[in-house]
């Protein structure tokens, strides 16, 4: 009979059973990278990003509630009676995708701008700083899957500005319209574009803030890196355009910019000029990939001195 | 065979650092020997999919090495030799990522956690902010990350570096205990021989990116049939002097104990000894055919490694 190892009593267990996934490890690592966001940010980050969301979401909240109850209230109360008539004409032809448009795409483009400097630079870097990549890929993780997650950790960021204040608008918009029917008709369609909208903004705002994160072992590197080349990209497109003549190509080097009209295009579900669109969206797509594409051969296991 | 691995040659850039590597690995406790620079890290790395080889082939349980390295990762736990926690994490939260990142389910998971942290001593330490965590503790954090999901097979990469006197008995105290589990292989990778001959049974030496020695350390050490080693009651320099007067080759005379080595020839047995001794009154207290060190194998192996460079 063989001897038993005196681990047993110490409380090791051998595990017979499945290896299998519970959980994919994308997720894992995505979800993983939103707990450190959150748990490696300042008191002072968290409380202004805190009060920004609840002044954001209470006037999304209030805006469409009212939007839709402007008519009967200021039949009880007679002073909206003016602002009521006003807001008519002013908004009776603007669409439920417009009004989507208003309450979602600044905001969302200011928020991942901020968002993406002081916490989605340091996504990789962190790892990479605590030599934690070699543990990730010790275990049954993948290359695809660890940038997968991090892009899933940006895109959790990005739905806070643009899925879930879509959501609460038709939310809030189905409890306090006065025809339900209307209502559907004019919005079943938004989760898809909102969707697109958000899938965009999480792609080409990723893709950029990963490659320089990947880049760096510190994360305010990254995140000057992300601010330097943003402002490069505007600065390039303008002096190109001003040398070499304007053209659709390089204004579309404008990321930002090219994201902004991507969004107004999404929403208004028109485009006015297709050419100037085709090449931001060409500008757009190229910088995405090679972004991604550097972002692989930057993460490393083990970091090679050739 | 537990693994098996054919011709496996890695390079970093221009520089070869494993060339034609062949291995065999039982499941037992191995030793993975050689000095800094040898290849051990790489070999470890490559075997777990982290390098990518110029060629070769393994296969470990039923998965080949190369193709199916994610399954092969679930069976497979590593502590790396540098630090290496993921950030923003607590002991319990790491180590249980880590086994779900393996292929456990949540629950499992953290209950296994919880052991492993107690197992390796940090069982108090458990809810800790990793930053505030000493070496020795960190030490203890990757191992139990890597036994949390019970691997088939262990590589441990110079698992003592950094601790103290105590810590570095008590962590050979679990890696011996670890490697006592049936079916399952620990390698254990360390330029310290006294670490590799207290906890493995099989040795693995490397030199200059290539293995120069593998075999179970009882059969490496047999000793030489000629070679004994002697204890005497007396003046052991004067027992010496005697035996190497009677034509008997004398070796290794210890400075402090009275003990030094004979080597015989063919022609002479161990009866001489007592013959010419007991003339001059000394007695023989013990006499031990002698086994090899494996710091002596490592030398002889690694001397091998060296003479071929210098030759080239």
């Amino acid at each position: 009979m063989t001897r038993q190892s005196e681990i047993y009593s110490l409380g090791y267990e051998k595990w017979e059973g499945e290896r299998g996934r519970a959980l994919p490890p994308w997720f894992l690592i995505g979800r993983a990278g939103l707990r450190n966001i959150v748990s490696s940010s300042g008191c002072f980050a968290r409380t202004i990003f805190i009060i920004f969301f609840v002044i954001y979401y209470a006037l999304v909240i209030v805006g469409t509630a009212a939007r839709f109850q402007l008519e009967q209230l200021s039949e009880r109360w007679q002073w909206l009676r003016g602002f009521a008539e006003v807001y008519n004409q002013v908004s009776a032809d603007v669409s439920e995708s417009t009004q989507h448009m208003g309450n979602v795409l600044i905001p969302s483009l200011i928020f991942s701008i901020l968002a993406m400097v002081f916490y989605g630079a340091q996504l990789i870097s962190k790892d990479k700083r605590a030599n934690a990549l070699q543990v990730y890929f010790s275990k049954s993780v993948s290359r695809f899957d660890y940038v997968l997650g991090k892009f899933l950790s940006v895109g959790a960021m990005t739905a806070t500005v643009t899925l879930v204040p879509s959501v609460m608008i038709l939310i809030v918009g189905f409890m306090f319209t006065t025809d339900h029917l209307a209502f559907f008709a004019e919005s079943w369609y938004i989760p898809v574009l909102t969707g697109s909208y958000w899938l965009l903004l999480t792609i080409s705002f990723g893709s950029v803030t990963l490659f320089f994160s990947s880049c760096f072992n510190k994360g305010y590197m990254a995140g000057v890196g992300i601010i330097g080349f943003q402002l490069f990209c505007t600065v390039f497109s303008l002096l190109a355009s001003a040398i070499l003549g304007s053209s659709y190509m390089l204004d579309g080097i404008n990321w930002v910019k090219g994201l902004f009209q991507l969004g107004m295009a999404i929403y208004s579900l028109e485009v006015e000029n297709w050419a100037a669109m085709f090449w931001r969206f060409i500008d757009l797509a190229a910088l995405s990939g090679v972004a991604g594409y550097l972002i692989f051969r930057n993460i490393r296991p083990v970091e090679v001195v050739k | 065979m537990l693994l098996t691995i054919e011709n496996l040659s890695v390079s970093y850039g221009r520089t070869r650092v494993l060339n034609g590597i062949d291995l065999q690995l039982p499941n037992t406790s191995i030793g993975l020997l050689g000095p800094n620079g040898a290849g051990k890290s790489t070999l470890i790395k490559a075997i777990l999919g982290l390098l990518k080889p110029d060629a070769g082939r393994g296969r470990f349980l039923n998965f080949d090495l190369g193709s199916e390295d994610k399954r092969v990762r679930q069976y497979v736990g590593y502590m790396p030799e540098s630090d290496c926690l993921i950030p923003g994490f607590n002991a319990v939260q790491y180590v249980s990522y880590c086994a779900q990142l393996n292929g456990l389910g949540e629950r499992e998971s953290f209950k296994r956690a919880h052991k492993s942290l107690y197992l390796v001593g940090l069982g108090e330490a458990r809810y800790r902010d990793l930053d505030t965590y000493s070496t020795g503790m960190k030490q203890r954090l990757k191992l139990a990350q890597a036994i949390v999901h019970d691997p088939h097979l262990l590589f441990l990469d110079e698992p003592t570096n950094g601790l103290d006197p105590e810590g570095r008995e008590e962590m050979l105290d679990l890696i011996r205990q670890i490697a006592e589990i049936e079916n399952r292989c620990v390698v254990l990778s360390s330029h310290l021989m006294q670490d590799v001959e207290r906890c493995t049974e099989y040795l693995v030496i490397m030199n200059q990116q290539k293995i120069r020695c593998q075999g179970y350390i009882r059969d490496l050490c047999v000793g030489q049939l000629n070679r004994y080693k002697l204890r005497v009651n007396d003046d052991h320099r004067e027992a010496a002097q005697i035996l190497t007067d009677a034509g008997i080759q004398v070796e290794h005379i210890h400075s402090k104990q009275p003990e030094f080595e004979v080597l015989l020839r063919e022609d002479q047995k161990p009866r001489a000894l007592f013959k010419h001794l007991i003339q001059r009154n000394i007695q023989i207290r013990k006499l031990i055919p002698r086994n090899y060190t494996v710091e002596e194998i490592y030398r002889q192996y690694a001397a091998i490694g060296d003479a071929n460079d210098q030759a080239k």
